[in-house]
């Protein structure tokens, strides 16, 4: 840990110890971004970094919260009397959160080549051959590419000091199109924790040419017919309804809030062909996380296994609250937010079915391939919105749908899955519920029996 | 204590130092703001936050090469570092063709009212406490019906932007915000009804907390019903303000973006003084809206901010632009540079966005056999470009006659909001309201709308 740093945070520790506090806890975040757009080929290049400390105090049945930007130790004593006047004043009756054994330790997520050890010229000139191919082949077209390096500190009144350091790459790219009187557009996303690799992954022809064959395909896609109808999903959509319309439901914030989940502990709640996992441990996820904002070691929380609901994921207030072992789900946006239940990566297990034996038997539905996001309601109903999507014409891909829309009840929508692929993918995003996290999700194919289609006929 | 020197002085600094690193031109933005926030989660007060937030966002041009740095703290020796950065990447990139400049300096600033209140910038946590606690009671009082408070939270802040360029912009702005927000659901013997939202705002006194909980818990009980089974089909619908806020904010907001109209992805392009939606509908972006959520005397790049009607009866008379997309448009800014803070550079967007009212009645928009929309899941996913869209409509309560019937579990929607909002509507409520910060809308009745209810 770097020295002023870690003086820092022992000051910290030692004066909020004797206050005598139930649990103080501090981050320090130092994060370093590079950001470089080109709309339509003309490029802005941005970067900023953003340093502070996060102090967090529970007290008497409360969480007292403050921050600062100056990192200077009158500065941090000054956060923490603010943070402990502020559990003070709430006066609240929330049970204690789980404590912790002491621990020093740190990590450094792996890169194969540090994005600070490229120049800014090399990331603007990679950025060019994509935008350069994008160009070529739509109207108007957007790319953005942002890398950051993140280092946080946490460090509390149990003697606890963590350290962990990563990087993040995303790649944003998205065309406008015009054919014949029809408008379309298309967006696909890349990313990775493995430093400046990124085009490595997807070199800038292949990702301009999933692109611009998505537009291609928009640009004469037929509307979609209303109604319900039997559905494939390919990994990336699934990734996106596992996600959005499952995984918020088993945050346990929203459970104990009344999330359709709750009370449904070892309850079948899924077809017994689906596991969904989340996991803050796979090879290269924006979701890859050592140690959670609390400083808790992250642990897989089995969502679902063969159909029966096993674990929710918690923080260390849900985790004292429910009397489950803690799972490392809180994390903040930036040490401007205190920690809430986030997901990290979350993705279904592949079964062993191959494609084609997916699309046997279906007479007439459709094939969702990506989408542009989703969003659920406690009640456990959720949208998803479909960008890529074609119909399923007897037991074959046929031609491409336009943007449209499914919906229905999570839980209805698990149990209708009648079976999984063995294949298996990982996506990139951010996930917003106040504040925004990077996340990655992911999963087979599968077939749903019944989904609703939203349709403009 | 570190040194202190005001917001507009460190802009002031950094801009010198970014010419003398060798700019052509700079501008720093200088964001300072405090703030309380209660949240309450599952009917309990979770915890109490203060903040207190400073930065500098520096942007600087180099002929026509663009850089862009920023920093957190008014520690000027960072705000320096900043200006230098931005100049280094400036350097590193390839010209833009359209750059004309940063902004010349107005001849004066407007004042707009009602925008900072000394009590809100000063409350103690344990008046906002107060508040916090009636909330939570006055939801007790309903739990007979069922009803949960899931989540709530209570926001008090105040904010100083400062700004300067080297064209001699030069302006201080000061303003304060205090906002609620409230959601419920209901738990019946036979079902768990969707969470509803409800939310205030208000620059100079904290809104009634009562009033949105008991606006939350109306909403909620309409849906501890079940309407009889729908079969999909066209509907007469109609969007409730946030319902529709939901939907315009990813569509006729894009549209009317002078950034999308340039780049050609808006479909209002080429069509000024042409009837884009029925003559019932007129939108308005002020940016002077008495005591409106985004009401300042300037934009995010120092230029003054102004009223304008952006359609009109149906008819379409602008767009809304900043310095760059205006001139790249052959137009001027609009004083409509969005900024999300220090840390972003600025584009066009809304400042408070006024969908006037109409003359229908409550009666008259739940006339006949009608889907009411309080809320749309997914908004989010709709297409700008075309104005497909493919949403939950949640909660969805029937009407018959003006009565409610009860709600439509997972009812989508569908269909072209550009053409609906031309030829679709029966129509506008005469009742406007504030849906989300910034954006005041009445409810709007619209004919045959492709609806699917879940299977």
């Amino acid at each position: 840990m770097a020295e002023d740093i870690r003086g820092l945070l022992e000051h910290a520790v030692s004066y909020a110890s004797k206050q005598g506090v139930y649990l103080a806890e501090f981050r320090v975040e130092r994060s370093t971004f590079t950001r470089i757009v080109s709309r339509d080929g003309v490029f802005t290049v941005s970067s900023g970094r953003d340093y502070g400390v996060a102090v967090r105090v529970y007290h008497n049945g409360s969480f007292g919260f403050a921050f600062t930007t100056r990192l200077e130790k009158r500065a941090v004593e000054e956060a923490f009397r603010r943070a402990l006047a502020m559990a003070r004043a709430a006066g609240g009756s929330l049970p204690k959160p789980l404590l912790l054994e002491s621990i020093d330790t740190s990590f450094i997520h792996p890169v194969k080549l540090s994005v600070e050890d490229v120049s800014v010229e090399q990331k603007v000139s990679d950025l060019r051959a994509l935008d350069k191919l994008l160009a070529a082949g739509s109207k108007s077209h957007t790319v953005v590419y942002t890398d950051i390096v993140e280092d946080r500190f946490y460090a509390s009144t149990e003697d606890r000091y963590i350290e962990e350091r990563r990087e993040l790459v995303y790649v944003y790219g998205s065309v406008y199109g015009e054919e014949a009187g029809v408008r379309a557009s298309a967006h696909l996303v890349n990313g990775t924790i493995k430093g400046y690799t990124v085009w490595d992954k997807m070199s800038q022809e292949a990702f301009a040419d999933k692109l611009l064959r998505r537009l291609r395909n928009q640009l004469r896609a037929k509307t979609p017919k209303a109604g319900i109808y039997p559905v494939v999903l390919a990994p990336e959509a699934l990734g996106v309804f596992v996600h959005e319309a499952f995984g918020h439901l088993a945050e346990a914030d929203l459970v104990v809030a009344g999330s359709v989940l709750n009370g449904k502990r070892g309850e079948k709640v899924a077809s017994e062909l689906v596991t969904i996992v989340d996991d803050p441990d796979i090879d290269d996820g924006f979701g890859t996380i050592r140690f959670d904002d609390e400083g808790v070691k992250t642990a897989r929380a089995t969502i679902v296994e063969k159909g029966i609901h096993r674990q929710v994921m918690n923080d260390r207030l849900h985790a004292a609250m429910m009397g489950d072992d803690p799972t490392g789900n809180a994390r903040a946006e930036s040490f401007r937010y205190p920690p809430l239940v986030r997901m990290r990566n979350t993705y279904m297990l592949p079964g062993d079915h191959s494609f084609e034996e997916l699309l046997e038997g279906i007479k007439f539905g459709y094939y969702i391939v990506a989408t542009a996001g989703g969003q659920t309601n406690l009640d456990g109903s959720f949208q998803v919105g479909v960008s890529e999507a074609y119909e399923i014409v007897n037991g074959e891909i046929g031609e491409p749908v336009r943007n449209l829309g499914i919906a229905g009840n999570t839980l209805e929508t698990l149990l209708n899955i009648d079976a999984v692929g063995k294949d298996f993918e990982i996506h990139y995003g951010r996930c917003g519920k106040g504040q925004l996290v990077y996340v990655s999700d992911g999963g087979p194919h599968v077939r749903v029996r019944r989904m609703t289609i939203g349709g403009q006929e | 204590m570190a040194s202190r020197i005001s917001p507009v002085e460190l802009a002031v600094m950094a801009v010198r130092k970014a010419i003398r690193e060798g700019a052509t031109e700079a501008e720093a933005y200088v964001v300072r703001s405090r703030g309380l926030r209660v949240g309450i989660q599952a009917g309990r007060i979770h915890s109490l936050e203060a903040s207190d937030d400073a930065g500098i966002g520096v942007r600087v041009a180099v002929g026509k090469r663009l850089g862009f740095a920023y920093a957190t703290g008014l520690d000027p020796a960072s705000a320096q570092a900043a200006a230098e950065r931005a100049v280094r990447l400036a350097r590193a990139q390839p010209e833009d063709p359209h750059w004309s400049g940063l902004p010349e300096p107005p001849a004066g600033y407007p004042e707009p009212r009602n925008t900072f209140s000394v009590v809100l910038a000063e409350m103690e946590p344990e008046t906002l406490l107060e508040d916090a606690k009636e909330l939570i009671e006055h939801v007790k009082g309903y739990s007979d019906r069922g009803i949960v408070l899931y989540r709530a939270s209570l926001s008090v802040g105040v904010a100083e932007r400062a700004i300067a360029n080297s064209n001699g912009v030069y302006g201080v702005d000061s303003g304060t915000y205090a906002s609620v927000m409230v959601s419920t659901l209901a738990r019946t013997e036979t079902h768990t009804t969707p969470a509803v939202f409800e939310f205030e705002s208000s620059r100079v006194q904290m809104p009634s907390v009562t009033e949105v909980v008991d606006r939350a818990v109306e909403k909620t009980l309409l849906a501890t019903r079940i309407a009889g089974p729908l079969s999909p089909g066209k509907y007469t619908v109609v969007l409730m303000p946030q319902a529709l806020a939901e939907l315009l904010e990813e569509t006729v907001a894009v549209a009317l973006n002078g950034e999308a109209v340039v780049r050609g992805r808006s479909p209002y392009r080429g069509k000024l003084g042409e009837k884009v939606m029925d003559e019932r509908i007129t939108i308005i972006d002020d940016g002077l809206l008495k005591g409106g959520d985004a009401t300042a005397r300037f934009d995010g790049e120092g230029v003054p901010m102004s009223r304008k009607v952006l359609v009109e009866k149906g008819v379409l008379k602008g767009f809304v632009y900043d310095t760059y997309w205006g001139r790249r448009a052959g137009a001027e800014s609009t004083g409509n540079a969005v900024r999300g803070g220090y840390a972003s550079t600025p584009s066009p967007g809304f400042t408070n966005m006024v969908v006037e009212p109409g003359d229908a009645s409550p009666e008259e928009l739940l006339e006949g056999r009608v889907i009411a929309v309080y809320s749309v899941q997914g908004a989010h996913t709709s297409n700008a470009e075309t104005g497909e869209y493919g949403v939950l409509a949640n909660p969805a309560i029937l009407y018959e006659n003006g009565e409610p019937r009860g709600w439509v579990p997972g009812l989508m929607i569908g269909g072209r909001i550009y053409d609906e909002l031309l030829n679709n509507v029966e129509a506008v409520g005469r009742a406007a309201e504030k849906a989300f910060p910034g954006i005041t809308l009445p409810p709007i009745r619209l004919r045959g709308i492709a609806a699917a209810p879940r299977g």
